[in-house]
């Protein structure tokens, strides 16, 4: 416990900015829709003008017309994931490589603490800190989408939540498990920036390429599909428990690998 | 093993990929005994340091503190063990107060000497750790580990920094805990200050234990030069007659004599002549490791 409010008192700047960022993102999305929507014509002539790739890019069969595909086009496919990643993969890289670098762990590790116990409460922050990041992101959506006379449905945004959440949570767990791996944070980081580019890489180009398409199943944004939770709230539970099985099982395979490591620099 | 024995290594070894970092080393520490671990930079102080808590997994052999095992039982050890790690980092954004108080936090109880030990080393609470010197690093690193009272204390170079003054007031809080009953297993590259509070020193080099030693026993065998001005000539022979007296060079009036172990006649024979100066020096680690190897030894590896 004394570890979890020492990492939330110290981060809390840090994670009030992440949680600042989203919002006024949120916010700003939404501002900006009431005069997009006033000449619907044009921006669809617009978006349909994109390049097949840039339209790919973004996600593709979403329209823009609507106001789930505008947030979800402007914010969720892309500059959401691109906002709140940096957070997981900064949190858990710092939690053990990190620790380790900067000679810290060896203190903490001359307690009497279990690695156990370190580990979970590093995740249990990751945990809160995603919860609040994500509720700051969705709460100005759902009081804000109202005041401009759209509509948005509540379930919709709850299972995005949902997702979006379990999305992080995977991406933290991948950051996690490099992290339980390495003794200097940059590693870890760029192991993890790695899979995430490669998921990106290979969610794009499966658009394209049907030899591609076939590794699809490879890229984490395989299983996130903000669109179709926004505008119809079908959660697909399949993707739901890959997502979480990935968070799971690279949790659990981190904490084993620091229980049995050499702490040394 | 005897039924005091507090710390026991048993063939403890540690291997980096093909490096060593000890070998074979075999130790038992008693009850309320202060044991040096001597030995230049690199010799596996830390290795050794690091496994007695739990950071480092044994290649082979074991580690026990109390009976338990140091890898298996690291945290119900740690509760009964202070340490002070080598180079310790600290959390730069906490102010001391703050930090000693997230430390104290994961141990039951308040920690019972904090104010006396804050007091002692002259600690400012509200200071940010970023801010201070390495030397006063040093000292919250002394205070987080000794806070506890705990019955063992596990020191990696613990004067690294400290300033002479600050040395004399911690070598006192050792001779207090020795008084108390605690244990404490303390390395260093300092013979002098091994001299000075151990009871006992394993001496260690390139990944090996080469010796152990009572401090009574070092002191013995331990080379010393006397250099003495005489007011008259006095002939060399007379002084290496003496069987504590290893070598003796003369040049005039003075004469540098070498000396090992106790030095009562020695005195007595000076006595008997007119002596103007003389000047007894303790030998440098590095003299120390000479007459011990008879080799050379780059301390500044």
């Amino acid at each position: 416990m004394n570890l979890l409010v020492r990492a939330l008192l110290d981060r809390r700047l840090s994670l009030g900015i992440y949680c600042l960022g989203a919002a006024a993102y949120s916010i700003m999305i939404i501002a900006i829709w009431p005069s997009m929507s006033d000449d619907l014509a044009t921006l669809e002539q617009l978006w349909e003008n994109y390049p097949e790739g840039l339209k790919a890019a973004f996600g593709a069969g979403v329209s823009i017309t609507t106001i789930d595909g505008f947030l979800t086009l402007e914010y969720f496919a892309l500059m959401w994931v691109i906002i709140v990643a940096p957070f997981a993969i900064a949190v858990t890289t710092g939690a053990i490589a990190g620790e380790i670098e900067k000679g810290t762990m060896e203190l903490l590790l001359s307690q009497p603490l279990p690695r156990r116990v370190i580990a979970l409460t590093r995740l249990a922050y990751l945990k809160i800190g995603l919860a609040l990041i994500i509720a700051a992101t969705m709460l100005p959506i759902l009081i804000g989408v109202p005041l401009i006379d759209e509509q948005a449905s509540f379930s919709g945004i709850l299972a995005l939540s949902l997702q979006g959440y379990l999305l992080f949570l995977a991406i933290g767990g991948i950051g996690f498990l490099f992290s339980s791996l390495a003794s200097d944070r940059g590693r870890a980081v760029f192991l993890a920036v790695g899979v995430l580019i490669f998921s990106y890489a290979l969610d794009l180009l499966s658009q394209f390429s049907d030899i591609v398409e076939n590794f699809h199943f490879l890229s984490l944004f395989n299983y996130y599909d903000p669109y179709r939770y926004l505008s119809s709230a079908d959660i697909a539970w399949g993707d739901l428990a890959v997502l979480l099985a990935i968070a799971v099982a690279t949790d659990l395979a981190a904490t084993a690998i620091f229980q049995r490591r050499d702490i040394a620099v | 093993m005897t039924d005091n024995a507090t710390i026991v290594c048993e063939d403890l070894t540690k291997f980096y990929g093909d490096t060593r970092g000890i070998e074979g080393l075999n130790l038992t520490i008693g009850r309320g005994e202060i044991f040096g671990f001597l030995g230049p930079n690199c010799a596996g102080k830390t290795t050794t340091i690091r496994q007695l808590m739990g950071m480092l997994r044994p290649t082979r052999g074991s580690a026990s503190i109390l009976g338990l095992d140091s890898w298996r039982d690291a945290v119900e050890i740690k509760l009964r063990v202070g340490n002070i790690p080598g180079g310790v980092r600290l959390y730069g954004k906490l102010r001391v107060g703050e930090h000693l108080d997230y430390i104290d936090r994961f141990r039951p109880g308040a920690a019972p000497l904090r104010p006396e030990l804050i007091e002692r080393f002259g600690l400012d609470v509200h200071k940010k750790v970023k801010s201070l010197s390495s030397g006063n690093i040093q000292k919250v690193a002394i205070v987080l580990a000794v806070m506890h009272d705990p019955e063992i204390l596990i020191l990696d170079e613990p004067t690294s920094g400290l300033d002479p003054l600050m040395q004399q007031e911690f070598y006192s809080l050792l001779e207090e805990l020795r008084q108390k009953g605690r244990t404490i297993f303390l390395s260093s590259h300092i013979l002098s200050e091994v001299e000075r509070v151990c009871d006992r020193v394993g001496i260690v080099r390139d990944g090996a234990l080469v010796d152990t030693q009572s401090i009574e026993d070092l002191k013995k065998k331990k080379l010393r030069h006397m250099d003495v001005l005489f007011r008259e000539r006095v002939d060399a022979a007379e002084f290496e007659a003496l069987p504590m007296v290893t070598k003796v060079e003369a040049s005039n009036n003075r004469m540098r004599i070498t000396v090992q172990g106790d030095v009562a006649a020695l005195v007595k024979q000076l006595a008997r002549h007119d002596v103007e100066d003389l000047t007894f020096t303790q030998p440098s680690l590095e003299d120390f490791f000479l007459g011990f190897y008879g080799e050379e030894v780059d301390l500044d590896q």
